[in-house]
């Protein structure tokens, strides 16, 4: 009777352990409801194809949303990305066809593009002190309007067969951009949980005051976290050129801020900054995804899907402005 | 009776925050509430707002039985409380403040803003206020605000009124405004409940106490006889020793030096200096520019015109991040928006001065973070069980101590601490004296800004006072008294 009892006292505890953990991981929590549902209702849903399909669809607006990630964590926005990604892909494009650069290099050349246009977003809020908000509608202005100028409006090809199979290919059933995508939050997670820079910016997102009193290089932090955001678009651009062989730079990228932007809430992360987790965009951007793939599988409009990626992030955001 | 709480218990959690603690109050007695932070007062209250359900006990008013089961039942049956922050909306008018929520109305559509503003009126002459009711409130003094805050209460027939810490942000002139008030109240058969850590206030005017201790009631007793000290002793359960440590004249060689500072309109033409093992205080009424010059010889403003010379070498330091670099660390007097990350732990919070100590190749090394957190958080004897723990958990005196014990970490030669014990109990107090003067001690230079007057001239070697962000005079310790002081922080 009584080491019943205990058992029973120790599954109660245990349960409660559990409900905790999945409450600390409520992004992670939602995707998984999400998933069983879609793979209940859907038979093609839960299927390898479909699952591949998923996760080439997520990478894109991943790569884009890992480096926003770290703006978001300051309290701030970063909306250029779309440009950026048109602005990079026109590097790449341009240096393969115009100059003949060779695949790696003009990759090289569209990541660094970038982290160029990012420093100088950064640069411009951290010692000009111009809210980030402006100063990216700004860039996004600028840079689009560049490629639009050196297209003419139109889309630019490459040259090199070989560089589609960067972005179509595969390698052991996987598609080959889900590889960087995982270095990349690999990385961004270990830079954001065990490193300065990481400690520093959820500090400067918390409490911008109390960071720049305790002695914390703010401007740097600033810059950096923006030379992230536009590294991570540029390699945006790299997966869009290499999965078109072409970049159009009138439609490219568009709406793809905003795409980031949703995902990152969806992930539980705060819009004044300091909380967080990349494990949360991660799922955050997988939960979109998923849903407008299971729309497809379920005949529903593509015009219409919007409708529900815009009740999701007013949902979450309300949930959150009810906690306070 | 008035009032009584009898038998209240109450726990959060596993935590008893209050056990089976009891109050009474006559009608229009003004009743102190003392014990130290974390002592259970601010729950107590809340009770009594209505913000919190008691797990046991009862609640009489004028020998009724009730049920406080929200802050508006509890402030029908008159009960106001008046917080330490206050709760008025900056853009609006003292009448549309006072009348938020049941404006009197026209049409039953628009609001009758001349009745409003009479109502106000007759409110505000019947406590002898000069305020004029269509003044906007963010132009107000906080010491006016909070009369607004009063007067709103009042406005609603308060038979109780609770008051936490109504002093702690008031000037002086202010404060004898605030008595003036409490003593009308009083003889209008308003009962009051008085909170504050301000020992010395409480004799003035208050005619019972009730001490809690660790959510234990202790004793209520009439003000009458009391001293101080006894007070202090019921309210930490045992004898406290002088609260001021000795002050020493070990005085070493100059490490700060500031001439003809300038940053208008906040100050002008200041300058004087800081040696090592000095504790220098600047006193002044609140707006005569002292945190605005700290702040400025710490990087975060800058200057018009003078010069900083640390060590000796005219420096200008263009940010905080250059001050720190130097050895320069600064407490500020707002410790929840301006000192700490309070969703962040209480190690994150200490190693964010000195991080470069604590990592290698910009990785974070957490044995070596959480050797150094501890060896200071024990040094400053800070109450924490886990130092992963957030830091917004912690009272407010250990919060205190945690910004002391980041500027520690950095080994800050230089230490500005603005208004170091505001908010925080007798006990913590003596703790943060004790270790300025070892600060002081070691060789460390220390300068305080305080409204706090015996708290200056208990533990400073010299105390400037400003006026208007001028220094108007210096003081030596030997010769330095409430008097003079004052009669320099007035511009007389």
């Amino acid at each position: 009777m009584l080491i019943n009892k205990r058992r029973m006292q120790l599954t109660h505890l245990e349960r409660i352990h559990a409900i905790k953990w999945l409450a600390n991981y409520k992004s992670l929590a939602s995707m998984l409801i999400i998933f069983v549902i879609a793979s209940m209702t859907s038979h093609y849903f839960f299927t390898w194809e479909n699952m591949v399909n998923i996760v080439r669809q997520a990478s894109m607006i991943g790569i884009i949303a890992l480096g926003v990630h770290f703006v978001v964590l300051l309290g701030m926005f970063d909306l250029s990305v779309g440009s950026v990604l048109v602005i990079s892909g026109t590097v790449i494009m341009a240096s393969q066809n115009v100059f003949g650069t060779d695949i790696f290099l003009s990759m090289i050349l569209g990541v660094v593009t970038g982290c160029i246009v990012g420093f100088l977003n950064g640069f411009i809020i951290a010692y000009g002190r111009v809210p980030s908000f402006i100063t990216t509608i700004a860039a996004m202005f600028i840079f689009r309007s560049l490629a639009l100028w050196y297209g003419s409006g139109g889309a630019l090809n490459g040259n090199y067969i070989r560089y589609t199979e960067l972005g179509h290919g595969s390698t052991w059933g996987i598609p080959n951009l889900v590889f960087p995508l995982i270095v990349v939050a690999v990385s961004a997670h270990i830079i954001l949980t065990k490193t300065l820079l990481g400690r520093y910016i959820y500090a400067l997102g918390q409490n911008p005051m109390a960071a720049s009193l305790s002695g914390a290089p703010t401007r740097w932090i600033v810059i950096t976290a923006f030379a992230i955001s536009g590294t991570a678009a540029g390699m945006g651009a790299v997966f869009e050129t290499s999965r078109l062989n072409s970049i159009s730079t009138s439609t490219s990228g568009i709406f793809y801020e905003l795409d980031v932007m949703s995902a990152i809430v969806i992930g539980g992360s705060n819009l004044k900054g300091g909380k967080g987790s990349i494990l949360g965009t991660v799922c955050g951007v997988l939960m979109l995804t998923m849903i407008s793939n299971y729309m497809n599988l379920q005949n529903v409009s593509p015009y219409l899907q919007g409708i529900l990626k815009g009740i999701l992030v007013l949902v979450i955001l309300y949930r959150k402005s009810r906690k306070g | 009776m008035v009032l009584e709480m009898i038998g209240i218990n109450k726990g959060f959690f596993n935590v008893k925050a209050l056990n089976n603690v009891s109050l009474n109050l006559q009608k229009g007695e003004v009743h102190a509430l003392v014990g130290e932070n974390g002592a259970g007062k601010s729950t107590l209250m809340k009770i009594l707002a209505g913000i919190y359900q008691p797990d046991e006990g009862e609640i009489r008013l004028n020998g009724k039985q009730v049920i406080l089961s929200s802050p508006n039942v509890s402030q029908n049956y008159g009960i106001s409380i008046i917080h330490q922050e206050l709760n008025l909306i900056p853009n609006m008018t003292v009448a549309e403040n006072i009348f938020l929520g049941r404006e009197p109305k026209k049409l039953g559509l628009f609001s009758n803003i001349h009745h409003m503003n009479r109502e106000t009126k007759k409110l505000l002459e019947r406590f002898d206020l000069n305020l004029d009711p269509n003044a906007i409130v963010s132009s107000l003094s906080i010491g006016e605000q909070q009369i607004v805050e009063i007067a709103k209460a009042m406005s609603r027939n308060a038979e109780i009124l609770i008051m936490d810490e109504p002093t702690a942000v008031l000037e002086e002139r202010e404060v004898q405004k605030l008595f003036d008030l409490i003593y009308q109240f009083k003889n209008q058969g308003v009962s009051i409940i008085y909170i504050s850590h301000r020992l010395n206030e409480l004799k003035r005017f208050c005619d019972r106490l009730t001490v809690l201790r660790d959510g234990q009631f202790v004793k209520t007793l009439p003000m009458e006889g009391l001293t101080e000290k006894e007070i202090a002793n019921l309210m930490v359960g045992r004898e406290l020793n002088e609260l001021y440590p000795a002050i020493r004249n070990t005085i070493g060689e100059e490490i700060l030096r500031v001439e003809s500072l300038t940053r208008k309109p906040n100050f002008e033409d200041v300058s004087f200096s800081v040696k090592r093992g000095e504790i220098i205080g600047f006193a002044g009424l609140i707006g005569a520019g002292r945190t605005e010059l700290v702040r400025t010889i710490f990087g975060d403003w800058r200057p018009d015109g003078g010069a900083i010379f640390w060590k000796g070498k005219k420096t200008d330091f263009r940010s905080p991040e250059d001050a720190v670099k130097a050895g320069i660390g600064f407490a500020t007097e707002d410790r929840k928006h301006t000192g700490l990350f309070l969703d962040m732990s209480v190690s994150q919070n200490i190693s964010v001065t000195c991080t470069r100590k604590v990592s290698k190749w910009h990785f974070i090394r957490k044995q070596v973070e959480g050797k150094l957190v501890q060896r200071n958080i024990e040094q400053l004897n800070v109450k924490v069980n886990k130092i992963t723990n957030p830091v917004k958990n912690l009272s407010g005196g250990n919060q205190q101590k945690v910004v002391l014990a980041k500027w520690m970490a950095a080994e800050s030669e230089l230490f500005i601490l603005d208004e170091p014990t505001r908010g925080i109990d007798v006990g913590a107090k003596g703790e943060i004296y004790e270790l300025i003067s070892q600060l002081a001690a070691e060789g460390k230079a220390v300068i305080i800004i305080s409204s706090d007057l015996p708290e200056l001239l208990g533990i400073c070697n010299r105390i400037l006072v400003m006026y208007r962000g001028q220094i108007k005079g210096e003081l030596d310790h030997s010769i330095a008294n409430e008097q003079n002081v004052m009669v320099l922080a007035a511009g007389v």
